[in-house]
């Protein structure tokens, strides 16, 4: 799979080249890699928001690369959850109204789910504050409810603990971990992070995965 | 609200949008309301005007009055506004009474003031026989009608109102149709009768016998065998036939007849005041599309975070774009009702002042059929100012909106 960015002067810009990747089911990866070097580029086309130059990538025996963008879109919301570093949640929805809106997405609100999920991330009390209202790891604990909303069969995190201090990073990451195994969903964490290497019982190097200009050396 | 139909949630969204940026999206609603409420105001009045003037003749025909403009005429002898063109000899007024055709005439006699409201004289038969609209005959409030040759009047219920008129007050009248202090008569004449309102010009008169005009004291002798006009109601062909009888062949007095259609070229001569109206609501409805297509872009560069966490967990662009449309269809909607509040603001102000001025009383201003053409037309409006943001959310870049990167 390969993803080329064109420039505004004209020139070509590879990002991303991974020959082969395989993950299994309800399997729990960490990428880890320099800052800027194609990790997000990569979740981005795993995800479906991108769309790779060539290749293919077939999740849940589906080929999304020959998905037009309707049904990615599709896919992503009944398929996949997405972690993010700054959470990114909606400012204007409180914690509830955040889960039911991803469960919205894909055709499947359902209000007692929303809350039983803010219960396993023990933010049960907090369902009806704002954004605003929560801190960064309560933000973050919101983002993987939300993340697990339609009982997705890969959960993608990008960069989920770089907002967090330490010890809310770990219990973040603990957390996502154990839900994931429970649910019988796999996870990818891609983060530049070292130090997650050591939450992850599966790790890699993204450098060792991306193949983008070694050819040239 | 069913969260898991797409309309539903993007009207979840919409509304989401719509408190967060609210102070603006009130700004942008109160613009369209303006624009719609001065349109709709416009319309209206100009067709309530016309149709409440039409209704306020009095239920007559026809006038009879001095050689000269037919709408000076109709405006001092049914309206009374404006100047009188002059005087007739009583004996036009006994001969058009016995001509075939003419179902009732009653003579009128103006010239004097009370404190600024029009004395009319006229014979007391008007309030007992005439029908001022069909079925209605005027009714009293308290006491009694004038008697023919007795210094009574009868008041109006506007100026009964105005000036605390009451059963047994004594007032001297002013010359003139215009008040002036120093022009006071030494007649003294006594309130025995308060009309109930009836919506028309006769609201703002007090009614006297026609002899006590006639012989005011003060009035030249010429004045007492004359009359101002001679109000009348026809059967048959008779306007025909006296159209032609005094407006073409004869020279000593005007038939103003038909009073509609003498009004009607009236409100013609004022259609450029409705349009200089309708043009200042087409700019104001230009500003709300300004507005909306301005709060929507606002809206759109704080909220481009917010689409493409949408977009990440799957919504479609379309949805996306239903977001923006639903923000600006609420502003719209909004805009609707508050343009019926301001028309109706508009109406209210109108009818006051008509009333104050003319005593014709307008009809509410009640939505009808055809001005859901228009409330779809400023919904359409606030829609196309949201449309050029809701294109721009269509096409935005998620990744790009997914800061940072790694």
């Amino acid at each position: 799979m390969k993803k080329v960015f064109s420039m505004r002067d004209g020139t070509k810009l590879p990002v991303v080249d991974v020959p082969n990747f395989n993950l299994s089911k309800g399997q729990q990866l960490a990428i880890f890699g320099k800052s800027g070097s194609g990790k997000s580029t990569f979740l981005n086309l795993l995800a479906g928001i991108l769309k790779a130059n060539s290749g293919s990538i077939k999740i849940d025996n589906t080929h999304l690369t020959k998905l037009p963008e309707s049904g990615r879109d599709l896919m992503r919301s009944k398929v996949m959850g997405y972690v993010f570093q700054s959470f990114h949640l909606l400012q204007g929805c409180t914690a509830l109204e955040n889960v039911l809106v991803a469960m919205a997405v894909s055709g499947n609100a359902n209000e007692e789910k929303a809350k039983e999920l803010l219960s396993l991330v023990g933010m049960s009390e907090k369902e009806n504050s704002l954004p605003a209202q929560l801190s960064i790891g309560q933000q973050q604990r919101v983002g993987i409810a939300r993340a697990l909303a339609n009982s997705p069969k890969l959960i993608l995190a990008d960069e989920p603990t770089g907002s967090l201090d330490p010890e809310n990073a770990s219990r973040s990451i603990e957390l996502l971990k154990s839900l994931c195994k429970a649910n019988g969903c796999a996870l990818i964490v891609v983060s530049h992070d070292p130090n997650i290497i050591n939450c992850f019982e599966h790790a890699m190097k993204w450098e060792d995965l991306n193949k983008v200009g070694k050819e040239d050396k | 609200m069913n969260l898991n139909s797409k309309v539903g949630l993007i009207f979840f969204l919409a509304r989401k949008g719509f408190r967060q940026h609210f102070f603006a999206s009130l700004v942008a609603a109160f613009s369209i309301a303006l624009a719609g409420g001065l349109l709709l105001g416009t319309m209206k009045i100009q067709k309530q005007t016309q149709t409440s003037f039409n209704n306020a003749s009095g239920g007559f025909d026809a006038v009879l009055g001095a050689r000269g403009s037919k709408l000076q005429l109709i405006l001092n002898a049914l309206f009374h506004l404006d100047a009188s063109p002059g005087n007739l000899p009583w004996e036009q007024y006994e001969l058009i009474k016995n001509t075939p055709g003419v179902k009732e005439a009653y003579p009128i006699a103006v010239g004097d003031n009370y404190l600024g409201y029009r004395l009319v004289g006229t014979d007391p038969k008007l309030f007992y026989d005439h029908e001022w609209k069909k079925g209605e005959k005027y009714k009293l409030r308290q006491g009694r009608i004038f008697s023919e040759m007795a210094k009574e009047a009868l008041v109006g219920s506007f100026v009964a109102k105005k000036l605390n008129l009451k059963i047994g007050d004594r007032f001297q009248p002013y010359h003139g149709l215009n008040f002036k202090e120093d022009t006071q008569h030494e007649d003294i004449y006594v309130v025995v009768g308060l009309l109930e309102a009836t919506g028309t010009p006769s609201d703002k008169v007090i009614w006297v016998p026609i002899k006590g005009i006639q012989l005011m004291e003060g009035h030249d002798q010429e004045m007492a065998q004359s009359v101002s006009a001679v109000l009348l109601s026809l059967k048959g062909a008779a306007g025909f036939n006296l159209e032609i009888r005094y407006n073409r062949q004869g020279n000593l007095a005007t038939f103003a007849w038909p009073v509609a259609a003498t009004l009607a070229s009236f409100f013609d001569k004022m259609n450029w005041f409705r349009g200089v109206l309708q043009v200042i609501a087409y700019v104001i409805a230009v500003v709300g599309v300004l507005m909306v297509a301005s709060t929507m872009h606002s809206s759109l560069n704080e909220r481009k975070r917010d689409f493409a966490i949408l977009r990440s967990l799957g919504s479609s662009r379309v949805i996306v774009m239903g977001v923006i449309m639903g923000h600006a269809w609420l502003i719209s909607l909004l805009g609707a009702l508050g343009s019926i509040v301001i028309m109706q603001g508009i109406g209210w102000i109108t009818q006051t002042i008509i009333a104050e001025q003319t005593g014709v009383l307008l009809d509410g201003m009640n939505l009808q059929y055809e001005d859901l053409w228009v409330i779809g037309g400023i919904i359409l409006t606030g829609l196309i100012g949201g449309l050029g943001a809701a294109v721009n959310a269509y096409r935005s870049d998620v990744v790009d909106n997914l800061h940072p990167t790694s």
